[in-house]
């Protein structure tokens, strides 16, 4: 094998490679250190973004809150394109690109191929989201961050969003370089870990994700310059949405890889069936981004076939590998806790959960977040019939503030603490702050989603800077009970926010003042107990059979079950509601 | 099954002390095999999303009648 090596030019023997790696004390891995340094680039750039884009969903929600109503109208608009880009976009993308190069290189003891091409694709990211952050703020891109045709924005604002695509699209294409050259190079054998598995698939996600938003916004950035007259609203939203909605995949792949991750690190868990877990992923590669129409089922011009087969038929598919996810992960670690000695009962290894350890805690919230308020929520409004009494109302962001905020946002935060000693290498300061974050900022956002779904039941439009229609030329009569559910969601916020401050204080705090130190260790605060049964050395096959005996995974069933009740409940109740809207005869 | 079953998983689970070893070809199941190719999930991912979301959903707009000014 290694004379067929040496014949390709761009690979590399061992002799012949001259990229710098260190060993990881605590896991064994090898690191390419420029694959470090551009995680750490990365990562930073997510974080700042993320504080940015806080500072906005603080003025914005003291806007929304009726009683507070801070900003005036077009700040408030301002605030919300900004917020859009900063976290769904910035945040969230840098946060995937540190993940790729770390699954890509690190996690299979490979060298990123390229570092110099990473760097430019960084830049370009960079230089795309400063573009523009900087042309809304000047009050020339007040479009949202989906900047729906026919409303105009700067060039700048669509060259910026270009700019950074095509930044991402390098990144994710080196990311898929380094892997064939790692397996060309045999770097590691037999399959990719379940982990790079994942983020594989949030990889090839990003592509499709990517090349559309380049294909919906060079025609609008030709368009904002004047060199073409007209752009067709329909064919806009089609293409808009082959990226905004794919990009939301990208991110539950990569949560659902970050889930797999936190679950090994803070539990030592396994995962309990391969097959499943990888025929999981493919599905939502093959049917994911049929999903996207869940956004145009108000649209005039597309048919009621394509509608449906898109977000009926198809969809359901990929909601089948979800909920393959929601099952096998919670078992896995029940299993792990259950093989610890919390075998008795049905929940014993649930009361023995690590609580403490940040990265359990943000796993089991983001878990239960994503997937009993957004996962729910996504699929009934996702409902052809249901959406039209949910379009546009602020049922729509308090669904997504379930999935991507509460869900991803929180779970690459728990992840980060972990990266800050085994990338950063430095000593997590404020431990105790760590472990009470994930509760705070999940809670709050627990109450976001929950005040913004009852105000959106109630009728109060997204994107809209007054409830009470004061200057409306018509009247609008809300139900007074709207001003309760809009305070319980700004309360939240502000609860939410402290969350995220105590994040940026942790991180910020670690990266500038811990010591430098090798990590030796995975955990953080508390040291799962060694396995009681077989032999709990991380790597061993585990052939054990789950099916019965007390390792079992009955706890989660149970969970499973009373979910499934719950997701019935609230979809027919949801149709109850619609039935209810207009009175016949 | 759950042979194959745990030479899934230790397969997976092997791959970062994977230069070590495993010098004897071992058999990969047919299933791993086929999960292993991501080129060709890449392919249909990317067929099945522009043939029933795009062209689909653009060929519908074609088709909406165009008012006269
Ligand atoms: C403390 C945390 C957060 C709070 C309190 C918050 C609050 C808000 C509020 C009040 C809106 C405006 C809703 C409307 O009027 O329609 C909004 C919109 C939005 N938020 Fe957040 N948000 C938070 C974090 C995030 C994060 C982390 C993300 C993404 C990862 C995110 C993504 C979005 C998106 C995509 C919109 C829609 C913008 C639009 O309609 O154009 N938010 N958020
Ligand atoms: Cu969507």
């Amino acid at each position: 094998m290694a004379t067929a090596v040496t014949a390709v030019p761009w690979l590399r023997t061992e002799e012949q490679d001259k990229t710098v790696f260190r060993t990881c004390p605590a896991t064994g891995l090898k690191v390419d250190v420029a694959a470090e340094r551009l995680i750490i680039a990365n990562a930073v750039a997510a974080v700042v973004f993320l504080l940015i884009g806080g500072v906005y969903a603080l003025l914005m929600s003291l806007t929304r809150w009726q009683a507070v109503h801070l900003l005036p109208a077009n700040w408030f608009y301002r605030s919300l394109t900004a917020h859009g880009f900063d976290m769904l976009v910035a945040w969230i993308v840098f946060f995937e690109v540190a993940g790729l190069y770390f699954g890509g290189a690190i996690m299979l003891n490979a060298r990123l191929v390229q570092p110099r091409l990473a760097w430019l694709a960084f830049a370009l990211m960079l230089t795309g989201a400063l573009m523009v952050n900087v042309i809304v703020l000047m009050g020339e891109a007040d479009v949202a961050f989906t900047a729906y045709v026919p409303l105009k924005a700067h060039p700048t604002f669509y060259l910026g969003y270009i700019l950074f695509a095509v930044g991402a699209l390098l990144a994710v294409g080196l990311f898929f370089a380094t892997w064939v050259v790692a397996r060309a190079e045999r770097r590691y054998t037999g399959s990719v870990p379940l982990v790079v598995y994942g983020l594989l698939t949030a990889g090839v996600l990003a592509v499709y994700t990517v090349i559309s938003g380049a294909i919906a916004f060079i025609p609008a950035f030709f368009w904002s310059l004047g060199w073409m007259e007209t752009y067709d609203a329909g064919f806009y939203r089609n293409l808009f949405w082959g990226f905004g909605h794919p990009a939301q995949q990208v991110n539950l792949a990569a949560m659902v890889s970050v889930w797999y991750l936190l679950a090994a690190i803070t539990t030592g868990a396994k995962p309990l069936n391969e097959k499943f877990s990888r025929l999981a992923f493919v599905l939502y590669l093959l049917f994911i981004n049929l999903g996207s129409v869940h956004h145009l089922l108000v649209d005039p011009g597309l048919s009621f076939a394509y509608k449906v087969t898109n977000t009926s038929y198809g969809m359901y598919l990929a909601v089948l590998g979800s909920l393959i996810h929601a099952f096998s992960i919670p078992a896995a670690f029940e299993v792990a806790l259950r093989r610890q000695g919390y075998s008795r009962g049905l929940f014993e290894w649930l009361r023995k959960a690590p609580w403490r350890e940040p990265g359990f805690a943000a796993l089991a919230l983001s878990l239960i977040l994503f997937g009993w308020m957004g996962g729910v929520t996504g699929v009934t409004i996702g409902t052809e019939q249901l959406n039209l009494a949910v379009h546009n109302t602020l049922r729509v962001p308090g669904h997504f503030h379930a999935t991507v905020v509460s869900g991803t946002t929180l779970a690459f935060m728990g992840l980060t603490y972990y990266v800050i000693p085994l990338i950063f290498r430095r000593e997590l300061k404020l431990k105790s702050w760590a472990t009470l974050q994930p509760y705070v900022f999940g809670g709050g956002m627990a109450l976001v989603s929950i005040g913004m779904i009852a105000s959106g039941i109630l009728g109060a439009p997204r994107r809209h800077w007054d409830v009470t229609f004061a200057q409306a030329p018509f009247q609008v009569a809300l139900p007074g009970t709207i001003h309760l559910t809009l305070a319980i969601f700004g309360i939240g916020a502000l609860i939410a926010i402290v969350g995220g401050a105590m994040y940026l204080t942790v991180v910020l705090a670690s990266v500038f003042l811990g010591k430098r130190q090798e990590a030796s260790q995975l955990q953080l605060v508390v040291v799962p107990a060694p396995m009681v049964a077989g032999n709990g050395h991380a790597g061993e096959a585990d052939a054990e059979n789950h099916d019965s005996g007390p390792y079992a995974p009955r706890g989660t069933f149970i969970i499973v079950l009373v979910f499934l009740a719950f997701f019935a409940t609230y979809y027919l109740a949801n149709w109850w509601l619609l039935g209810r809207l207009w009175g016949v005869g | 099954m759950d042979v194959q079953n745990a030479q899934n998983a230790k397969n997976a689970q092997d791959t970062p002390n994977g230069q070590e070893g495993q010098l004897q070809p071992v058999r990969v199941p047919l299933g791993q095999v086929v999960f292993d190719e991501i080129f060709l999930w890449f392919f249909l991912s990317l067929t099945i999303s522009m043939v029933i979301y795009n062209i689909w959903g653009l060929m519908d707009l074609l088709r909406t009648p165009v008012v006269a000014p």
